[in-house]
């Protein structure tokens, strides 16, 4: 009784309501959309479409923008211009956005455990108070086995490994229904298994119409693994199927004089960023 | 003395029974509190929050003319304003959140000694501020400090789940669309308020020991955070408890007694974790 009424409370003083989902909206809907900081341009004239089960890599140089679109599309940061929908509404009034923020802005030390944190995605649909009940707890563990790390649910989070520790951010994404997952550069200084596990990961979300956007910095995997890929600097230089976007024409054109032609072909080429750290 | 007459004896003085509650009362509040300090590293903030009060404090001494009661009111009123002032300032200003703190903190606990300054007995009183008498509750305070503590810790049960990923990760908290702004500032507000009930316990100066030392004591202990909470309130309670039977028994200030048990109980903590640690790595070897 007290339990409904300070839920009732939360709900309407705190929690802004959640925007219905339009079917016949596409999943995402980005037109025109530019940001800038007083350091210049970030983003400029974005306009791009993707349907539900999508799975796109988005490549492009340090300072592309890849991380300030994923956080646009999450509504974490507004665009300067532009419309930003999720299944036909703006991004702010979703819960099914689920971003992944890069492994080195997390506090691991923090004193949780795996299942504590995959549970987090869940807590706007529990009731008050912090009480996870049986289904919570049924999702959480169908999310970890997902990804492989029930034997990990207890362990504390610094004690992972860092592909274990990305592969739990995805059973948070899927503990919190996310339709959309955002994950930015995951596979940063991951090991070829580790990146492996991850990719296999991600392609059995396409059969849960789950729609995949993944910052990376190698072109070869996303070549390998990605139907659609998104070649972006400031502007989108390309999108669509990797053999169409990734031509020496376009690559030059974002990557400039980090690219260098080893061979004549595109699978001999070379690009030499100087750090992987993100933008 | 057998061991029950040692336990028994202060406690027929109802100032050390009052101060026995007051002293866990404030203990777990803080404790609870601090342990988001610790976890989001906001030490600093915390201690600048506690020595800003002072000039709230000592206008309200002087309105009131020495009066102990009213201190409580002017003490959260200006622990709550600047928690605000610190919030907002740190909200994209061009000056770095720790220089910002810093200003505010020297520039409020300036204008706090100034104020008291202009009494006469101003050193007994300034150390009475700067140190605290837990002994020195009266039972009005008491009721006070009870009805806050449980406020406090309602908004810490209450809110539970979003504090938990506000700290953890704010862009989750964004993206599960909770009003992240709003429970920052309710997060400040909470260390406010639980600095404004112990300040009569601790006194400012030494605050930051109560938010901060059982709280890192349990983090060396567990690695969950509401075990964390569970711990620090319990090692909160033991330090006010065995720093009173000190302060009683060998004679010394009852604030420092409760701040150097906390203080202890954190290095055995400390070694214990220590010890583990390298089991844990002999044990993986072998």
């Amino acid at each position: 009784m007290i339990s409904n009424w300070i839920d009732k409370l939360r709900r309407e003083s705190f929690t802004r309501r959640y925007a219905p989902h339009q079917l016949d909206a596409p999943l995402l809907a980005i037109e025109g959309v530019s940001l800038q900081y007083e350091t210049g341009s970030v983003l400029q004239e974005i306009s791009f479409t993707l349907d539900h089960g999508d799975s796109v890599a988005v490549v492009g140089p340090n300072g592309a923008g890849k991380t300030t679109l994923f956080k646009i599309i999450a509504g974490i940061l507004d665009p300067d211009q532009g419309i930003v929908q999720v299944s036909g509404h703006e991004p702010g009034g979703h819960t099914c956005i689920a971003y992944v923020p890069q492994r080195n802005l997390i506090d691991w030390s923090f004193p949780a455990t795996v299942a504590d944190v995959v549970m987090m995605g869940r807590i706007n649909k529990m009731g008050p108070f912090f009480w996870p009940q049986a289904n919570d707890w049924a999702v959480v563990r169908e999310a970890l086995d997902f990804v492989n790390l029930s034997p990990f649910a207890k362990r504390q989070i610094s004690e992972l490994s860092g592909g274990q520790q990305q592969r739990m951010f995805i059973a948070r994404a899927l503990a919190q229904e996310a339709e959309l997952m955002l994950l930015d550069e995951p596979l940063n200084g991951l090991d070829m298994p580790a990146q492996e596990k991850i990719l296999e990961i991600l392609d059995t979300l396409k059969g849960q119409n789950v729609t995949v956007m993944i910052s990376m910095h190698d072109l070869r995997l996303a070549e390998e693994k990605f139907d659609k890929v998104m070649l972006l600097n400031k502007r989108l230089l390309g999108f669509g199927p990797p053999k169409e976007v990734f031509t020496r024409e376009r690559l030059l054109q974002a990557y400039q004089e980090h690219l260098h032609f080893v061979g004549g072909e595109i699978d001999t080429l070379a690009v030499s960023d100087e750090c992987c750290h993100g933008d | 003395m057998n061991i029950i007459d040692f336990i028994l004896t202060p406690l027929n003085y109802s100032f050390m029974t009052r101060g026995l509650t007051a002293a866990v009362l404030t203990g777990i509040v803080c404790a609870v509190v601090g342990v988001y300090v610790v976890v989001r590293g906001l030490a600093f903030l915390g201690d600048a929050l506690a020595h800003s009060i002072l000039p709230g404090v000592a206008v309200g001494y002087l309105v009131t003319g020495g009066a102990q009661e009213p201190l409580f009111w002017w003490g959260t009123g200006t622990a709550v304003l600047v928690s605000l002032a610190i919030g907002a300032i740190s909200q994209g200003a061009k000056i770095k959140q720790d220089t910002a703190i810093g200003i505010i903190f020297a520039g409020m606990f300036a204008l706090g000694i100034a104020i008291i300054s202009t009494v006469k007995s101003y050193t007994v009183d300034l150390t009475h501020f700067l140190f605290g008498d837990v002994l020195g509750v009266s039972s009005g305070q008491l009721i006070i400090i009870g009805i806050f503590s449980a406020l406090i810790l309602l908004l810490v049960l209450v809110y539970y789940k979003e504090f938990l990923v506000l700290t953890f990760d704010p862009t989750l908290a964004v993206t599960l669309r909770i009003p992240v702004k709003t429970f920052e500032y309710l997060q400040l507000v909470l260390i406010a308020l639980a600095i404004a009930v112990s300040f009569q316990a601790v006194g400012v100066a030494l605050m930051v020991a109560m938010l901060i030392t059982p709280a890192a004591a349990a983090f060396l202990l567990t690695k969950r955070l509401p075990v964390m909470m569970i711990l620090a309130a319990i090692i909160a309670s033991l330090s006010g408890v065995i720093g009173l039977y000190f302060s009683y028994y060998i004679n010394i200030a009852s604030g420092p007694a409760i701040v150097l048990t906390a203080t202890l109980i954190f290095l055995l903590a400390w070694g214990y974790s220590g010890v583990k640690k390298r089991l844990a790595v002999r044990g993986n070897r072998g």
